[in-house]
């Protein structure tokens, strides 16, 4: 099959950006402004679009390790002990479909914060920072993932740098 | 209250109960009060958009139809004749609809009169939802006192309009120079080298006004009062928690570790000031010709609280750009933050303390992300506002916003 998001996308985005662009009224700027935010998020998704399963399964593999660092420190309801063994099943399965890791990335996200939640809410001062450093540690990696994710978008004002996110993933670039 | 899992979907259902947050239940929305509490107007504003919220979404509003409204409430506010003409949307301002026309009066102490005014609407669903009642109230008690709008009606209940709306003078003005460039709202301003001088001392200048500014002697009968201590700073913190638990449409576990640790860390404050709680380049106007301030803008999020809080929102580095040179980062453009600190207390003659200034900068990129990675989302999701794709591409700046707030509770501790 030829007809391919990632080879779609950059075709009605070039055909916006030369065609309709260029005869929209220079008046109309909610209009004009609109038009080159959807030109924006087309060629995004083009580009991101073919590494969106590694970015989830490497997200998933990293929430699982430390929902497990936190039941470690905190101990786990049910809820969360389930949330775990369904997430680890999802990232380990083969042949496992990228709706299930979504998925249950986003059951244990769920899980992950109650957890925080319940650590802090004991006013253990060490035990709190046992789950600061964790969910620190997790967060560095995760928020340079996602910037990376969106740098095309020209938020990043040149302060601190962050790779792309293909080698990030390990993946070609 | 434990954190209840939500609905899904598209994706695979969970295998226990889920509340599905576009549809709320009264329960759930008193659960949430309960767990939050917060300034009374801020309340029953945010409880008002959860009983709105399984409402539908936006549809496009044609500009004739929504003047034959303004024409009803103007009737009803004016006893003599008046005409509207030139109504036109206007651009920017992506948590409002907005339109500029011209009407002509017979307008109080000036006779027969025609000015240009604006009308600011809420759509179903805003990326941050606020009173219109609160912002007419406290735009009319600023005249005089800085550059704003002057204010004229305000249908509070949408008793006219479509949606609740007020209605405010036009200001000439731009919010950068012609020409330049900045991502969309406002973010990374450049005013380039001649101009961020004059417009730094001016807003600095303002903002002591504001924080000195006598708000006891106006009455404001919209905004509760808080003591001195950490009152306003917890109806604050529970606000925007609130606003998350509200809105999120997926959980992250930064979001959870930076709530505990603002309430862990909430700093008493000496002295209750009017804070704008939005005050930053994009929302004033300047006339470029004069290089003067014209207005202040965006009234909406304005509360009485700490002065650091405003002063926190300058040191945030993710909404400034380096110098030409590329040796300083200038703050919201304007200046570097240790200079602009000094330079306020010169100004206002009220002390700053550095570990209150760094608290807000994390506050800051924490509402950040309340807003964008969390009623942003969920708005643009449900097609609630009139410009969903700028609402969703805002989503985007989440990710900077938590990797400093990140970055600072690491350094500080």
């Amino acid at each position: 099959m030829e007809l391919r998001p990632e080879y779609l996308l950059p075709v009605i985005a070039k055909t916006l950006q030369d065609v309709v662009l260029p005869v929209l009224d220079e008046h109309q700027q909610v209009a004009q402004e609109q038009l080159k935010l959807a030109i924006g998020f087309l060629n995004i998704m083009a580009q991101n679009g073919p590494m969106q399963f590694a970015f989830d399964v490497d997200e998933l593999r990293r929430l699982t390790a430390l929902a497990k660092a936190l039941i470690d420190a905190v101990g786990g309801s049910a809820a969360s002990t389930a949330a775990i063994a369904a997430a680890k099943a999802a990232g380990e399965g083969t042949g496992v479909a990228p709706a299930e890791i979504v998925a249950a990335t986003r059951q244990l996200r769920i899980g992950v914060s109650e957890l925080i939640e319940q650590g802090h809410a004991r006013g253990d001062k060490a035990l709190d920072a046992t789950i600061s450093g964790l969910v620190n540690a997790f967060s560095r990696v995760q928020l340079d993932r996602e910037r990376a994710w969106v740098l095309p978008m020209g938020f990043e004002n040149g302060q601190d740098a962050v790779p792309s996110i293909a080698s990030q993933l390990g993946l070609p670039a | 209250m434990s954190k209840v899992p939500y609905s899904l979907a598209p994706y695979p259902p969970a295998s226990y109960p889920l509340i599905d947050k576009a549809r709320p239940s009264a329960d759930w929305i008193d659960q949430v009060r309960k767990r939050f509490p917060t300034e009374r107007g801020w309340d029953e504003i945010l409880t008002a958009k959860q009983q709105r919220r399984a409402g539908p979404g936006y549809s496009p509003i044609a500009v004739a139809d929504i003047v034959v409204r303004l024409e009803a409430l103007l009737r009803h506010e004016l006893p003599g004749p008046f005409t509207i003409t030139d109504a036109k949307w206007l651009a920017g301002g992506a948590s409002k609809l907005q339109i500029a026309f011209w009407l002509e009066w017979d307008k109080p102490g000036a006779g027969q009169t025609r000015e240009r005014l604006v009308l600011r609407m809420e759509p179903p669903e805003s990326a941050v939802e606020t009173s219109r009642m609160r912002e007419f109230e406290i735009l009319g008690a600023m005249k005089g006192v800085l550059p704003v709008p002057d204010v004229y009606w305000v249908d509070a209940d949408a008793t006219f309009m479509q949606y609740p709306a007020l209605i405010c003078g036009f200001v000439n003005g731009v919010t950068k120079p012609s020409g330049a460039t900045s991502a969309v709202t406002g973010i990374g301003i450049n005013f380039g080298p001649a101009l961020r001088e004059p417009i730094g001392q001016q807003v600095i200048r303002d903002m002591a006004i504001m924080h000195k500014w006598d708000w006891a002697a106006a009455g404001l009968k919209s905004f509760d009062i808080p003591v001195p201590g950490t009152q306003a700073v917890e109806w604050n913190l529970n606000h925007w928690g609130r606003v998350w638990e509200e809105d999120c449409n997926e959980e992250v576990p930064l979001m959870t570790e930076l709530l505990f640790w603002l309430k862990a860390n909430m700093p008493p404050i000496d002295r209750i000031s009017l804070t704008h709680n939005d005050f930053r380049s994009g929302n004033f106007l300047f006339d470029e010709t004069t290089q003067a301030i014209t207005s202040w803008l965006d009234w909406e999020l304005a509360h009485l609280g700490d002065r650091h809080q405003e002063l926190g929102f300058f040191a945030v580095e993710n909404m400034g750009h380096l110098s030409e040179d590329g040796a300083q980062l200038l703050s919201h453009g304007l200046m570097p933050i240790d200079a602009m600190l000094e330079q306020y207390e010169r100004e206002s003659g009220l002390s700053v303390n550095r570990r209150s200034v760094e608290y807000y900068r994390v506050f800051f990129c924490y509402r950040a992300a309340v807003i964008i990675l969390g009623t942003c989302v969920r708005a643009a999701r449900a097609g609630k506002t009139h410009q969903d794709l700028t609402v969703a591409w805002l989503s985007g700046f989440a990710f900077r916003n938590l990797e400093e707030a990140r970055s600072v509770v690491e350094r500080i501790g």
